[in-house]
């Protein structure tokens, strides 16, 4: 390990040495490369997560570049994964990237997500949202599900056994939701992805290293264009 | 009845006001996507009408993102 390299991060007392090589002996999965995951990722391997894992089969768009903050514009085209791999293996040599160009379904979701320490799950719709909640239970493995929209966004952590579940929110499910709301939900504000994203990715950090205080049982609700900032207790 | 209502204060909510009553006020629909929280404590949606409201009371009328 390059100690002058991890020296402001190790320098906290609650992570110290010990801590940045529990973090690069980690495995993270990343799931979806959008708005939140080229953000958290940016993070996730500049910090030093070893092991990151990320699946995604869509393609750059021009419409992405505002938000989806690691692509440039001649990345357009490309597969996301592809780029991602690439860009994030020359940021930190310390942070090994592994891709899958495959969308997560029923049909591969335990093979995929099994064998990591945590998930962050940065899909863009809550049908794989809730697979992603009922496999990371099964597994018994800690995860992160965040969404934005418009100016506003939320995450949640969970913890399998210790925690209310990302479904707990929910008391008829949000799935095969009618298409014209689904037109109204186009519309996000950049940075609110961006602010989003970093609570997300902290959360998956210190469940890594043990320290601070989680989203569990509670989430975290932010609206940039009004300020309003709010941790909600979850339903008993 | 005083109630902030997504940050917005206002003394105009009668007393004797449920969760279902404040819904039906604004013309909200209860997409299941809509929670609420009143002092930051999720209400469940089966329980809309027969939650009352009490004075001072800060509800927050919370779209769950799915986007990414």
């Amino acid at each position: 390990m390059n100690i002058d390299k991890y020296f402001h991060t190790t320098f906290l007392k609650e992570i110290g040495i010990e801590g940045q090589k529990k973090l690069l002996n980690s495995h993270v999965l990343v799931i979806g490369a959008g708005g939140l995951a080229a953000s958290s990722l940016l993070y996730l391997s500049s910090i030093g997560v070893g092991y990151i894992d990320i699946i995604d089969n869509d393609i750059i768009d021009i419409s992405n570049l505002p938000r989806q903050i690691i692509f440039d514009e001649e990345d357009v085209g490309k597969y996301k994964v592809d780029v991602l791999k690439e860009k994030l293996s020359k940021k930190n040599k310390d942070s090994h990237i592994n891709v899958y160009k495959e969308r997560l379904d029923i049909s591969n979701a335990s093979r995929l997500i099994k064998d990591h320490d945590i998930v962050l799950d940065f899909t863009d719709n809550f049908e794989t949202k809730f697979l992603v909640n009922d496999v990371c239970l099964s597994l018994n493995i800690p995860f992160v599900i965040s969404g934005v929209s418009d100016y506003q966004g939320q995450v949640i952590t969970v913890i399998p056994n210790k925690a209310k579940d990302f479904k707990s929110i929910f008391s008829t499910l949000p799935i095969n939701i009618d298409e014209k709301y689904k037109k109204e939900d186009q519309g996000v504000y950049p940075l609110s992805i961006g602010v989003i994203s970093d609570i997300a990715t902290s959360e998956a950090i210190k469940y890594l290293l043990n320290i601070g205080e989680l989203l569990v049982n509670k989430m975290v609700v932010i609206n940039l264009k009004d300020n309003r900032y709010q941790i909600i207790e979850l339903p008993d | 009845m005083k109630l902030t209502v997504d940050g917005v204060i206002s003394n105009e909510y009668p007393t004797s006001f449920t969760v279902g009553d404040l819904l039906r006020m604004k013309d909200i629909e209860a997409v299941p996507w809509l929670v609420i929280s009143i002092n930051n404590k999720f209400v469940k949606r089966e329980l809309f009408d027969k939650t009352y409201l009490n004075e001072d009371d800060q509800i927050e009328l919370i779209y769950i993102r799915g986007g990414g």
